[in-house]
């Protein structure tokens, strides 16, 4: 269980550092996930699914806090579960992003998006196993002959 | 009927020492009912009435009353609380195990504070970047020095980021468009190194300002003055991501040398032959931004020897009800050269400058004509939705010049002309037809230049006006329906039509 907890915790780690890293290069300057999906909003403005992921895209990183300190307390299976969405989350923003096609000077840098997916699988991949082991305990916990729980 | 016991209660009597002993005692207080799960019985036949057994016995008194029974119970001699033995108590059976300290309390705790800090100055962190672009400056040659640092690094968003918000949506919805346009119909490429893409650098070095201080148009728009320095300027169109099959259909012959150009500007030397370079930025919500249309219209002012506009140039937006009606009125102002009318129906948005240059503009508009020959008599016009605004275009329009009476009607593709009651019907077919039997009649278009053509000319009916509301009124949008007159036009055009056109026109 500790192996799991510390891939969950380097998974989360790695996709806040990769928000951080350069998702957009304009000329000779590089840009964040923040920084670019802010002048890319500005400019341009996002619609549908994208404006739907990226409109709460700067509290990411305080719900990948909230994920620890559920897990610190104890509440694994919540934290597991909130990790599972805040992964999916980035998973999804990053892929769109490396998906996109170079426009007009602008193009997107893969270092930031890839470092973030990256967490994102060891995230899940965490959030999943724990998840599974709580499963398994709690069907060993049960008494065969009553199916309830001792 | 409940009857008192006739003896002290004994619960290790044996049972059937009583008549009762099958039943516990009453405790004091009565009975209490424990819920218990009720079960139907299972229904028997039915056997008759019982057979009558008498009338029931007489009653009979209880038994006289004993006294209470005895107390099973009797409380213990006590002296009351005694202290321990010197000593402690005797610690009977295994010793217990010394009671741990837990250390997971305060790892939690610190674990938890850790990482709500961390994630604190993460949102701060970002919140902070996602508003780290242009925000304005402080002062009007800040926002120009802000231009310059953003212009050196080649850094497009930045540049676009640095106009004021009503110029930056006029700009960013028709290019983005535009730019996709051309990567749909196999102008630019998919996949190239964008980071040049204009296919121009540019570099300014050593930027100095006049001494003398900014020159105030009015009250929001000042203009920065810069005497010295140098640009340079390198264009290259072989850096642009054109696509292959495009540089063969435009440049047939190969990309001309003058395609690379290298050109430094000595701002010093321009500033002894033509004066100062001028960039006017507009100050919006308190902040000031470089502003390309302002800049525009102060450097046609001063070219032709004009004074700035004075408080007394200003023209009010004045909108129209409706979409249609704007358009409408800008049309019928435009008819009696009504100048003022025009610029009242502009969007202030887009087009601030222009209410702002209002008198000046009019002071240099041609004379109005003293009587039109043209007469509008009827205007039918449609509207649909594109991104950010209203495009209005035409349905029907009748006029009458001295005698003649024309109406032209948009029907799908073709324009149906009707004029001094001769109708006719012309559509793109037809101009293919008359251009294979006229001047092409040698070398026939192919069918692909001819569907490549009618997609071209389809187009044609979706030009129009685009039109947006502010306040509940309806305006124009000039610099955004020029923009998007070449997208109404290459929209029709399916995957290799722009080449073909090309090639066609260029043979």
């Amino acid at each position: 269980m500790r192996a799991v907890l510390v891939l969950g915790a380097a998974g989360l780690l790695s996709m806040v550092i990769g928000t951080f890293l350069p998702w957009l290069r304009s000329g000779e300057v590089q840009r964040n996930s923040y920084a670019s999906f802010g002048v890319v909003r500005r400019l341009i403005g996002f619609h549908g699914a994208a404006e739907l992921l990226l409109r709460g895209w700067p509290l990411f990183g305080a719900v990948c806090a909230v994920v620890v300190v559920l897990a610190a307390v104890g509440l694994l299976r919540a934290a597991a579960v909130l990790a599972l969405l805040v992964a999916a989350w980035a998973a999804a923003v990053g892929g769109e992003a490396v998906g996109r096609e170079p426009v007009a000077g602008v193009r997107v840098e893969r270092l930031g998006p890839i470092v973030t997916i990256a967490g994102a699988v060891a995230t899940a991949t965490a959030a999943i196993l724990i998840l599974i082991s709580r499963l398994w305990t709690r069907r060993a916990a049960r008494d065969p002959t009553t199916g309830r729980t001792v | 009927m409940t009857q008192p016991p006739d003896a002290p209660y004994d619960p290790n009597a044996e049972p059937g020492s009583h008549g009762r002993v099958n039943e516990p005692p009453m405790p004091p207080g009565g009975w209490v009912t424990l819920p218990q799960s009720y079960s139907q019985p299972d229904p028997a036949p039915y056997q008759g009435p019982p057979p009558y057994q008498g009338p029931p016995p007489p009653y009979e008194s209880p038994p006289p009353y004993q006294g209470p029974p005895p107390p099973a119970w009797q409380p213990q001699p006590s002296a009351g609380w005694q202290p321990p033995p010197p000593g402690g108590w005797e610690q009977l059976g295994p010793p217990l195990p010394q009671p741990r300290r837990s250390h997971r309390a305060p790892v939690v705790a610190a674990i938890a504070t850790a990482a709500l800090i961390a994630g604190g100055t993460v949102t701060y962190l970002a919140v902070s970047d996602s508003h780290s672009g242009y925000g304005g400056a402080a002062s009007p040659r800040e926002a120009v020095t802000s231009l310059v640092n953003d212009l050196n690094k080649s850094d497009l968003l930045g540049i676009l980021d640095h106009l004021p918000s009503g110029e930056r949506s006029a700009l960013r919805e028709p290019l983005s468009e535009l730019i996709s346009q051309a990567k749909r119909l196999h102008v630019l490429r998919d996949t190239a190194d964008p980071s040049r893409v204009t296919g121009v650098d540019v570099t300014a070095t050593g930027i100095t300002f006049a001494a003398s201080g900014d020159e105030t148009i009015n009250d929001h728009v000042k203009v920065v003055k810069i005497v010295n320095g140098r640009v340079a300027i390198n264009a290259d169109l072989n850096r642009v991501p054109f696509t292959e099959q495009f540089l063969r259909a435009a440049f047939p012959q190969g990309i001309p040398a003058s395609a690379t150009s290298h050109e430094t500007i000595n701002l010093a030397q321009v500033n002894r032959d033509n004066g100062p370079v001028r960039i006017a930025a507009e100050q919006v919500g308190g902040k000031w931004y470089p502003s390309l249309f302002y800049t525009i219209a102060d450097s046609q002012v001063h070219q032709n020897g004009g004074s700035n506009p004075g408080p007394s140039d200003y023209i009010a937006a004045k909108g129209a009800p409706s979409a249609v009606e704007a358009v409408k009125q800008a049309v019928v102002a435009l008819q009696h050269s009504d100048y003022q009318r025009l610029i009242e129906l502009t969007s202030p948005d887009e087009f601030r400058v222009l209410h702002d240059y209002g008198g000046v503009i009019l002071r240099n508009a041609p004379p109005t004509s003293a009587s039109s020959q043209f007469t509008l008599k009827d205007l039918q016009l449609n509207t649909r939705q594109v991104s950010g605004a209203t495009r209005v275009t035409l349905r029907s329009l009748t006029f009458d010049v001295p005698g003649h009476e024309t109406t032209v009607a948009v029907a799908g593709n073709c324009l149906e002309i009707t004029a001094d009651g001769d109708y006719r019907k012309l559509c793109a077919t037809d101009i293919i037809n008359g251009l294979n039997t006229g001047p092409l009649r040698g070398r026939p278009l192919t069918a692909g230049q001819s569907a490549a053509l009618s997609r071209f000319a389809s187009g044609i009916p979706r030009i129009g006006v685009d039109v947006t509301s502010t306040g509940g009124q309806w305006y124009l949008n000039p610099a955004r329906s020029y923009l998007d007159l070449s997208n109404a036009l290459l929209e029709p055009l399916q995957d290799n039509d722009l080449l073909v056109l090309l090639k066609l026109f260029s043979r």
